[in-house]
């Protein structure tokens, strides 16, 4: 039973996927995957940028680095029987050659069904959990910023609706999960000293998998996520179609349940190691994150 | 380790290998000297008023300096170009089109007309950069001349 509470508690503690650019980026929201009545998540991550990829895919270097840390807070409650509802507060701190910009990022506020229960915990059948999210642009965008590094974007800019299924499964010692969201970005009018007209944005999507290995209060885990958004058409003092973005978060994890309410869990993530990136950055990141729950 | 597990490793071995990153990695431009013209070509124009455009850096900008670049207009003769400043309003923009945004705003001095130094230069990350010199007539953009550069 232990190792069922282990997997549930940890399966779906995503490692903090850092800003491609510039600032923050759409997430899955924070969701309760095993049998919690609720759930508090506070996550501290720090992450490298110091490669860019063009939108032919070839990769540069940076010859000046930058550095972000996240503060997150999470927290994720069950309203009824097999619904949910969640939200995630990120504060972004980034710095550049001594300049440091911090405030808050992009709000995002959920909804969560458990469409495939497991009451019976059937050996194959997994749970299965359908998601809504809506990202709210608190924070500046890289089209708004104004200073020197651009270091004041801490979000997207645009308001964005999203979707998805989470399915977990935990067999003998070992846990699986597999994710896929879909989330629209709105168009919006801007009228800053750097772009006057309107922004476009489109489809974006993530599909994550990841596995973990239980053993007494540890559990080892590992996750793939490949994300994808499309381009921003711009139409004002400037008209361009963009470019898709495209890459690809792998992410090592150790998390250690401290008590049956209280867990921590170490990451590292990296978006050099896999897949074929499209224009964007390249981060690196480590994360800590301390998770509360309390069972039903 | 049984066959079967053994089997079951190499597969998920070659899978993760298989979907490892490639890096090409570009020869960089950054910090050099990016897409440096002369001034006095043509191969740029504001073809509302028949006026070539062109420009050469002063100072290189970069990801981590400022820079500037003078900024020719010119009307073409049969011996060359003859300086001459546009009758619509000067514009120039730096925007990075792939990821739909710009960098601060840069300033225009006229060194004498047909003649512009064009400071506080700076792009805040690599990429492809276009150099947008625009004609505005009132709030209406009249001409437009491109330049694409990769940092």
């Amino acid at each position: 039973m232990k190792l069922l509470i282990l997997g549930a508690f940890f399966m779906f503690s995503r490692a903090a996927m850092a800003a491609p650019c510039c600032g923050g980026n759409f997430a899955i929201p924070s969701l309760i995957a095993g049998d919690e009545k609720a759930q508090f998540t506070t996550s501290l991550a720090t992450s490298q940028t110091d490669r860019d990829v063009l939108p032919n895919g070839e990769w540069v270097h940076r010859t000046q680095g930058e550095t972000t840390q996240t503060l997150k807070i999470e927290a994720a409650h069950i309203f009824a029987d097999r619904w949910q509802a969640n939200a995630a507060i990120p504060v972004l701190a980034r710095e550049r050659a001594g300049a440091r910009s911090t405030g808050l990022a992009d709000l995002q506020v959920g909804l969560g069904y458990e469409a495939l229960p497991d009451w019976d915990y059937n050996p194959y059948r997994p749970k299965g959990i359908v998601f809504t999210s809506l990202t709210v642009p608190t924070g500046k965008s890289s089209f708004e910023a104004e200073d020197t590094f651009g270091l004041e974007a801490r979000g997207q800019g645009f308001w964005a609706l999203g979707a998805g299924l989470l399915l977990t499964k935990t067999i003998r010692l070992w846990d699986f999960n597999a994710s896929l969201e879909a989330h629209r970005s709105f168009e919006k009018q801007v009228s800053a000293s750097g772009f006057d007209g309107t922004l476009s944005p489109g489809w974006g999507g993530t599909a994550t998998l990841g596995a973990g290995f239980n053993q007494n209060d540890l559990r080892l885990g590992m996750s793939i996520a490949q994300s994808y958004e499309d381009p921003i058409e711009s139409r004002g003092t400037v008209t361009s179609d963009g470019s898709l973005k495209r890459f690809v978060t792998a992410s090592l994890m150790a998390s250690y349940l401290v008590s049956d309410e209280w867990a921590v869990t170490g990451s590292y993530s990296d978006q050099s190691w896999f897949g074929s990136p499209v224009n964007t950055s390249l981060n690196q990141s480590l994360t800590v994150l301390l998770q509360r729950r309390w069972a039903r | 380790m049984s066959g079967k597990n053994n089997l079951r490793f190499l597969i998920l071995t070659a899978a993760l290998l298989a979907g490892c990153a490639k890096p090409n990695y570009a020869d960089s431009k950054g910090g050099g000297e990016p897409n440096t013209q002369a001034l006095g070509s043509c191969e740029l124009k504001f073809e509302s008023e028949n006026l070539c455009v062109s420009w050469a850096w002063e100072n290189v900008a970069s990801t981590t300096q400022y820079g500037s670049f003078l900024l020719q207009t010119a009307f073409p003769q049969n011996q060359g170009l003859m300086l001459r400043a546009p009758a619509a309003e000067l514009k120039v923009l730096l925007w990075m089109p792939s990821m739909g945004h710009g960098s601060i705003p840069v300033q225009i001095e006229m060194v004498t007309p047909g003649l512009y130094r064009i400071k506080n230069v700076f792009f805040i990350m690599p990429g492809e950069w276009d150099l947008h010199f625009q004609l505005w007539n009132g709030g209406t953009k009249v001409d437009e001349a491109t330049q694409r550069m990769i940092l």
